[in-house]
């Protein structure tokens, strides 16, 4: 009967569906630019999509920064014009739209890359041979390779340097014993080794969990992590995952103390769950992000704060616009030093920026770049522990 | 481990509702309609609208929500499905997961990519029979029961009921005898549409309103289907609760990675060793 055919068909599709989810040169452009021509700075973001939200506050970011910075006589005279470009959270659609702009009559300056890594990554060979300066908020370690993309600036430090915080939280406490609880996706996957990794020689056991992405319940990792009876609960989770853990925890009663990462904080936990769920629950919060440690703050973060609400809401955590704010900052104060906007003396300017006794970059004190790194170095102290509060304009309160 | 056998049981709810919604459009329709569980995201959705945002009364809530799933599931009749009929090729198996890709970029469109909050009944967390169960679970699992017991007497005791399964035993004889297979066809997607909506909202609490959540809900309620056995409605609960307890014991004792793991074993051992389901008949067949 049809039906055995209509089941096949469709248990095919089932199978391999869950089968799946179960396994988990030269500078360009700038060389002959003159002072009166902009700088162009060209945004490829998933402007719809999932990741629409975050892309426009990265948009106004950079907006709120290139208004500023043009206040203040441009990048080295220039102008700086943003255009904004919908990647659709496409790696292929981003590299079809950065090749149309590279091959324009005006080829960008620098190219804000994408909202993800996937994004990034698919971008980078293409800018580093037209030789074009880029940034993103994407912190894949993999990025941060000068040799392969001599011309690319993370703006966002890797979990391999935040975490730090929390390990000298979980020593300074006394714990003996850490759970963690991460997707089984790419980043929860380097979040666990990155984890793992700093824990290792401190006398610290870690026990660990990982969930599906899909997964709509996690009471059966979280009932295991319970089980191992650990002194505080790391968690790496976004979106409704997040939810999960907490809800979890609370519907098992357990009144461990709970550290959420960045990746948690931005995902806003309060707007997810009851106030009653959070008890007990930090957040391991940029200094930038967390409004108790304002005296703490760069000394323009409100101006930051304040010139990008004149764009729009400010719906996500707020690094997702002080990022791309600073990147442009950053690009102002190197051109200054090194009297030139092309690629490459930017790029040198860049890798040994001297920092002034008043920064306009508000994310970290110094992002430390270097011809061998090009991802932000975290200061002591940047990293801070806040509670899971609501965001009001990007920050916990 | 009590908590974990209760939320295997609460997934395993959950994904029978969809299964049951399945089999309904199934028998009354003929085809499988793969956007079926946007009916219970549609359904969280205006729980969230109307409850979270608007504070309105449950009932005038759940009213929407039904009315709303039941219109979704009449145009996806009319545009997805009715224009293939006759044509052969199960082509419906692509045009109800493109209705679905379209409903679930309509909601992220709306409603944006976080999960947002729902809250039907109290949040109270019970201890029962040694285990940490919510409300809400509870009144899931019995939903799920219940509904299932109800949706199989009508199929075998209604007038209506009796003609869907004619109509699914031999579509032409059930024609010539009088039985109207156009209006049965649309009566299966307003069922199966009301009922996924009218479930939405206590869905929702259990895993928040968001706009991936019927494209999630979709593999694991047809995999249910499948365990439990193709057309049969008591099947759809059976497969469901097995489904959902599996996924959790594996993960709470295997490990979280073997949950999907076991459930995908357990599929292809049913249609291995016994195609039908474990609760359909030694021979594929709807009625």
């Amino acid at each position: 009967m049809k039906i055995t055919r209509l089941l096949a068909a469709g248990a095919m599709s089932a199978i391999a569906a869950l089968a799946l989810a179960a396994c988990s040169s030269g500078s360009a452009g700038s060389d002959a630019a003159e002072a009166s021509d902009p700088f162009r700075v060209v945004a490829i973001l998933p402007m719809t999509g999932p990741l629409s939200k975050q892309s426009e506050v990265q948009v106004n970011g950079l907006k709120a920064s290139a208004k500023i910075v043009n206040a203040d006589g441009g990048i080295g005279g220039r102008d700086v014009e943003v255009k904004v470009l919908d990647s659709k959270l496409d790696p292929t659609e981003a590299v079809t739209l950065l090749q149309e702009e590279i091959n324009s009559d005006t080829p960008p300056d620098y190219v804000w890359a994408g909202a993800t890594s996937n994004e990034a990554l698919a971008m980078l060979p293409a800018l580093s041979s037209a030789g074009i300066l880029s940034g993103s908020t994407a912190a894949d370690i993999k990025i941060n390779n000068p040799e392969l993309y001599p011309y690319h600036f993370g703006m966002q430090s890797a979990n391999n340097q935040n975490y730090q915080a929390f390990v000298d939280y979980a020593k300074n406490k006394g714990f003996k014993k850490v759970g963690f609880i991460s997707a089984n996706d790419a980043l929860g996957t380097y979040n666990h080794s990155a984890i793992t990794e700093m824990l290792a020689n401190t006398g610290i056991e870690l026990v660990t969990q990982s969930y599906d992405t899909t997964a709509t319940d996690l009471t059966a990792p979280m009932d295991a992590l319970k089980a191992a009876d650990p002194d505080v609960l790391f968690a790496s989770s976004y979106g409704s995952g997040v939810g999960y853990i907490f809800d979890a925890r609370q519907k098992l009663d357990w009144d461990v103390p709970v550290v959420g990462d960045n990746a948690v904080g931005g995902s806003n936990p309060a707007a997810i769950v009851a106030p009653e769920a959070l008890k007990g629950v930090q957040l391991l919060s940029p200094l930038v992000s967390a409004t108790a440690h304002k005296d703490e703050w760069l000394p323009d973060t409100q101006k930051m704060i304040d010139a990008i609400s004149a764009e729009g809401d400010i719906s996500q955590i707020v690094t997702q616009a002080s990022l791309p704010y600073d990147a442009l900052q950053l690009l102002a104060l190197a051109a200054k030093q090194a009297s030139a906007t092309d690629a490459d003396a930017l790029k040198g300017a860049l890798e040994g920026l001297k920092t002034p006794d008043h920064v306009t970059w508000t994310s970290y004190p110094a992002y430390g770049f270097s011809p061998e790194n090009h991802f932000p170095k975290i200061e002591s102290g940047y990293i801070v522990f806040t509670g899971a509060t609501k965001l009001v304009n990007g920050q916990f309160q | 481990m009590m908590t974990t056998l209760w939320a295997g049981l609460t997934m395993g709810a959950i994904y029978a509702i969809v299964a049951i919604g399945y089999n309904i459009t199934l028998t009354l329709t003929g085809v499988i309609n793969f956007a079926n569980a946007q009916f219970v995201m549609i359904g969280a959705f205006v729980a969230y609208w109307g409850l979270t945002q608007n504070d309105l009364p449950l009932p005038l809530v759940l009213l929407v929500a039904v009315i709303l799933s039941a219109l979704v599931g009449i145009l996806t009749e009319l545009i997805a499905i009715r224009p293939l009929r006759n044509r052969g090729g199960h082509t419906e198996l692509v045009t109800t997961l493109g209705v679905s890709t379209v409903i679930a970029g309509l909601a992220l469109v709306v409603f944006g990519p976080d999960p947002v909050p729902v809250n039907v009944v109290p949040t109270e967390t019970f201890n029962v029979l040694g285990g940490q169960v919510r409300l809400n679970e509870l009144l899931l699992i019995l939903v799920a029961a219940v509904a299932a017991l109800a949706v199989h007497w009508w199929m075998h005791r209604s007038k209506l009921g009796l003609a869907g399964l004619a109509r699914a035993e031999d579509p032409e004889a059930a024609s010539i005898r009088g039985i109207n297979v156009k209006g049965l066809a649309i009566l299966g997607l307003v069922l199966a549409g009301a009922f996924g909506g009218l479930i939405g909202p206590l869905v929702a609490q259990k895993t928040f309103a968001v706009a991936t959540l019927g494209l999630v809900l979709a593999l694991k309620g047809f995999v249910a289907m499948a365990v439990g056995g193709v057309g049969s409605i008591l099947g759809s609960l059976v497969g469901g609760l097995i489904v959902g307890l599996v996924e959790a014991l594996a993960a709470r004792s295997i490990g979280n990675d073997f949950g999907e793991i076991a459930v995908v074993v357990v599929l292809l051992a049913v249609l291995l060793l016994r195609p039908t389901g474990v609760v359909g008949r030694g021979q594929v067949r709807l009625v």
